[in-house]
């Protein structure tokens, strides 16, 4: 009987939810000392809500914050960086006609966020990178080549790989760096084509031959594609010596070339057949030029097709300093992958290789040659506190891992630093924050604030951020007595730290990596003056803990300063934003007084269109760049209105279940864009987000860096 | 030992039977009064304790749908229905804190000198309403925070979770339903309940503001609680 109870009671208590209390009451049972005993379990549960983002661009093109539109693993970050589909126009610019790219944002989560914001990036230029770094012929190194025209990305390619297409009438490449006169040299690549026109490289003295002709003959080292479809390798000294394949290799099949001038004459290798070789020639005409990739300039050329441009795909493009035999040439046609195809190659030290599998996305934020190097430091916060580069500062640096493709500046430590182009009254209960990098014993300073613009000894200093000779960050105020607080670690590691700096009501405080390292509750404002801030120099002379050097020699990044202080959750969530986009929207949602990205191109390629942004729910149009009150939309395009102005913009209008914002991007080129920008690709990226609660929940869709020909 | 037996059970039965003749001659020739007293009604009667719960808008008994009902062994309800947290779907990291408030009742005649309640582990699961999208965090239980007041009468301790005599404190991530779970409260700081008599407690719990994020969205943590109460 008992053993009977036992097990009955024991079969119920495991199968119920109230099992510890129900054994219980079997063990007391068991035991004898019978109790009576009421039980109800019941569970408590706790369910949150959604917040998702989805975008579509032209051609019904969506993405999504998280997954593919049927919902997926939501990471912390809630953003997805968008690989296909562009909220600003793909078209060619020209100025006095307006283009323009419409984006539909819609809320897929079940909940409703209470803001949006709209970000911007200015990224440069689309590059074609080189894989090599030789420097043949006063090269200075990888030579990226700079895409103009039609040109499209991450085609099929040859051996199983990727290569670009040129549309046979715009699209073409050039090489950044002139070279002195290459001599005894092969080149070698894989094309496609189905068109018996173009160049698939050439060499020109004339940085652009579209708008100005070679002059003296300078332009020979050509190789294209005659009227009959067959291939031409045209070498100029003196004479124009042109060899020709012997059957067309316009067939719509991929084909090997390979051609060189040197001690042995020139040579035209097809595939695997026979060499066509002349010995007429031996050296090319000597000057400088630079070469150019599915274009070439062939006036003059006899045997020359309609069009200079060439139609079709190119890959695996290389230049060897040197003349490769028959055998040599054979091998390198019989690699079978991409890979194997680079090893081979690399074996006979080209001075460039050009695979040709670039996605378009990656910028080359250098000074377009022929170009003005800009020296703009945008202030993305809309207040038009500009940056002016000083010095001994560079544009277009590598930028913290932990915001992803972020770019930087970087100063010397002797003459590098940014001077900014607003005075404020008085800053007080503010944030400064940004990210550097240091190494070294010297220190030097992250930002600075004093009452003159330039450099020298102010009257009034303070608010100085800076990282002193063991690489302790310290930040600096005055109320009456110069009070600093210092982190008990040291950050001159050679590595990306983020560091936030504030003074009001809650003290003197300082973070680095998201994470509050010194507090003086004590001190809670600065002295009262008028200054400009400085970013990688400040004055600390007199300073207990002062720097030997006050310029930073390092690299700088997502500098800026919000007016208020920031909560420890805030400056986490900045710290872990995991890329530029959406630190940039998270830190618009804090409404900077200034925030300077540094991660402009000395390019200034955004410099060169001019452009506005709308925002549309309903039947109301809404101007968010330039900013203009609700309902009113926005004004002509003009050069007061530049793609680099645009920064991060907070929306008027949330995106909400059931009611879709439409943003509408409209650009033109510049008048006063010089004709060295025009028909290259433009690259800047453009962000979107919407959120609840300022910073806690967002979700955002990103284009990092969306091509724009100009 | 048998045989013993069956001796007294002969005189007894010879006892009987002259009983029982005098009686007959008595009866038909001599007139007499008796009294006996014939307990009828004599019975033996169990107590009952029963629990109710009740959220306001829906009840749970521990036996039956609160007319009664036949009490079993264990005397417990595994099936009932109220969320002792927030039923309400979508909560937000920085929302308002919402209170469920839970009253008991011992619904039988007899006092209750024991009471308990016991949470069990902590599980999280995709939230009904999330449309696929599930938060990658798999801590997620940490990010409730949760406290639980008692507010009957007289209570000697105003706060359950955490324990205390005082007044339970600001909801924090101090206390959270991975902190709730697997625990165990008597009848201190838990209240007794006579016949009849309730207690009420206030549970109260959020989405913490400070550690919760993107990746919390869509989710669901459950914590089953057994409430009882014994002779």
């Amino acid at each position: 009987m008992l053993r009977s109870r036992v097990r009955r009671w024991t079969q119920g208590a495991l199968g119920s939810l109230g099992l510890l209390s129900s054994l219980l009451l079997v063990l007391t049972s068991a035991a004898g000392a019978t109790t009576f005993q009421a039980v109800v379990t019941s569970n408590g549960s706790f369910s949150t809500g959604t917040v998702q983002l989805e975008a579509t661009t032209a051609g019904s093109v969506n993405c999504y914050s998280t997954g593919t539109g049927s919902g997926g693993s939501v990471s912390s970050s809630n953003t997805q960086l968008c690989t296909s589909g562009s909220p600003v126009p793909t078209g060619e610019l020209s100025n006095g006609a307006l283009s323009s790219a419409t984006t539909t944002l819609t809320s897929v989560g079940n909940l409703n966020a209470t803001s949006s914001t709209t970000a911007s990036s200015s990224c440069g230029v689309a590059e074609l990178a080189d894989a090599e770094s030789a420097t043949d012929w006063t090269g200075s190194g990888p030579d990226t080549a700079l895409a103009f025209g039609g040109i499209t990305y991450q085609a099929g390619g040859p051996l199983s790989g990727q290569a670009i297409t040129t549309d046979g009438s715009s699209g073409w490449a050039e090489t950044t760096t002139e070279y002195t006169n290459p001599e005894s040299f092969t080149v070698l690549e894989w094309f496609k084509t189905s068109a018996a026109q173009g160049a698939i490289i050439g060499f020109s003295n004339s940085q652009d031959p579209l708008a100005t002709a070679p002059n003296a003959n300078d332009w020979d080292r050509l190789l294209w594609v005659d009227p009959s479809g067959k291939l031409v390798w045209g070498i100029y000294d003196g004479v124009r010596d042109e060899i020709t394949s012997a059957s067309a290799v316009d067939t719509g099949s991929w084909v090997f070339a390979a051609v060189s001038v040197g001690a042995a004459g020139t040579a035209l290798y097809v595939n695997n057949l026979p060499a066509v070789t002349s010995g007429a020639v031996t050296v090319a005409k000597n000057y400088s030029g630079w070469w150019t990739l599915g274009y070439g300039y062939l006036t003059s050329w006899a045997d020359i097709p309609a069009s200079d441009y060439f139609s079709g795909s190119v890959a695996q493009l290389a230049i060897v300093p040197s003349q490769l035999s028959a055998a040599q040439v054979s091998t390198i046609y019989g690699e079978s992958s991409p890979s194997g195809y680079a090893t081979e190659i690399g074996t006979f030290s080209p001075a460039n290789y050009w695979p040709l599998t670039d996605s378009g996305s990656v910028a080359f934020e250098a000074t377009i040659p022929g170009g003005t190097a800009s020296t703009a430091l945008v202030d993305a916060s809309g207040n038009a506190n500009t940056g002016t580069a000083q010095g001994g500062t560079t544009l277009g640096a590598t930028g913290p891992t932990a915001l992803g493709n972020a770019s930087a500046i970087s100063l010397n430590g002797t003459t590098g630093y940014v001077e900014t182009a607003k005075s404020y009254a008085n800053p007080e209960s503010f944030s400064a924050l940004g990210w550097f990098k240091t190494s070294g014993a010297t220190g030097g300073t992250v930002l600075g604030f004093d009452n003159v613009q330039a450099t020298g000894a102010p009257a009034e200093e303070d608010r100085l951020l800076w990282v002193d000779n063991s690489g302790k960050v310290v930040f600096g105020v005055n109320n009456g007595t110069a009070t600093e607080v210092t982190s008990p670690s040291a950050y001159n590691n050679g590595v990306w730290h983020m560091v936030v700096a504030e003074i009001g009501s809650s003290g003197e405080q300082l973070f680095v990596d998201g994470a509050q390292v010194a507090l003086n509750a004590s001190v809670t404002s600065a002295e009262s003056y008028t200054g400009y801030w400085h970013i990688g120099w400040g004055y600390e002379t007199g300073w207990s803990d002062a720097p030997t050097s006050k310029y930073l020699s390092g690299s700088l990044s997502e500098a800026g300063v919000v007016p208020v202080q920031l909560s420890a959750q805030q400056v986490f969530a900045l710290y872990s934003a995991g890329s530029t986009a959406a630190y940039a929207l998270d830190l618009g949602q804090l409404s900077p007084t200034s925030y300077w990205p540094l991660e402009d191109s000395a390019s200034n390629i955004c410099g060169t269109s001019e452009t506005t942004v709308q925002e549309t729910v309903g039947p109301t149009n809404t101007c968010i760049y330039p900013p203009e009150p609700v309902g009113t939309a926005c004004p002509a395009l003009s050069a007061t209105y530049m793609v680099t102005g645009l920064g991060t913009r907070t929306s008027t209008v949330v995106t909400t279940s059931g009611s879709p914002v439409t943003i509408t991007v409209k650009m033109e080129l510049s008048a006063a864009s010089g004709n060295r920008v025009k028909a290259l690709h433009m690259l800047t990226g453009l962000s979107f987000d919407t959120r609840y609660s300022s910073t806690l929940w967002s979700a955002a869709v990103s284009y990092p860096c969306a091509s724009v020909e100009l | 030992m048998l045989r013993r037996i069956g001796g007294h059970t002969r005189l007894l039965v010879a006892s009987l039977a002259a009983v029982a003749a005098l009686a007959m001659t008595a009866s038909s020739t001599l007139g007499g009064f008796s009294a006996g007293i014939n307990n009828s009604t004599s019975s033996f009667s169990s107590a009952t304790i029963q629990l109710e719960e009740s959220n306001g808008t829906t009840t749970c008994y521990s036996t039956g749908t609160g007319t009664g009902g036949s009490v079993t062994a264990a005397n417990s309800n595994t099936t009932c229905t109220i969320n002792d947290l927030v039923g309400t779907l979508d909560q937000l990291p920085g929302g308002t804190a919402l209170s469920t408030t839970l009253t008991f009742t011992n619904a039988g005649n007899h006092n209750a000198t024991v009471a308990s309640m016991v949470t069990g582990a902590c599980t999280q699961a995709t939230a009904s309403d999330a449309n696929a999208y599930v938060g990658a965090d798999t801590t997620f239980c940490n990010k409730i925070d949760v406290i639980i007041a008692n507010t009957t009468t007289g209570a000697t301790d105003k706060c359950v979770f955490p324990t205390q005599a005082a007044a339970c404190p600001a909801i924090s991530n101090t206390n959270n339903l991975s902190t709730l779970a697997s625990q165990s409260f008597g009848a201190v700081p838990l209240t007794v309940i006579a016949p009849a008599a309730s207690a009420t407690y206030v549970v109260t719990a959020e989405l913490d503001s400070g550690v919760a994020t993107n990746a919390d969205q869509g989710l669901a943590a459950t914590v089953p609680f057994t409430w009882s109460i014994s002779q």
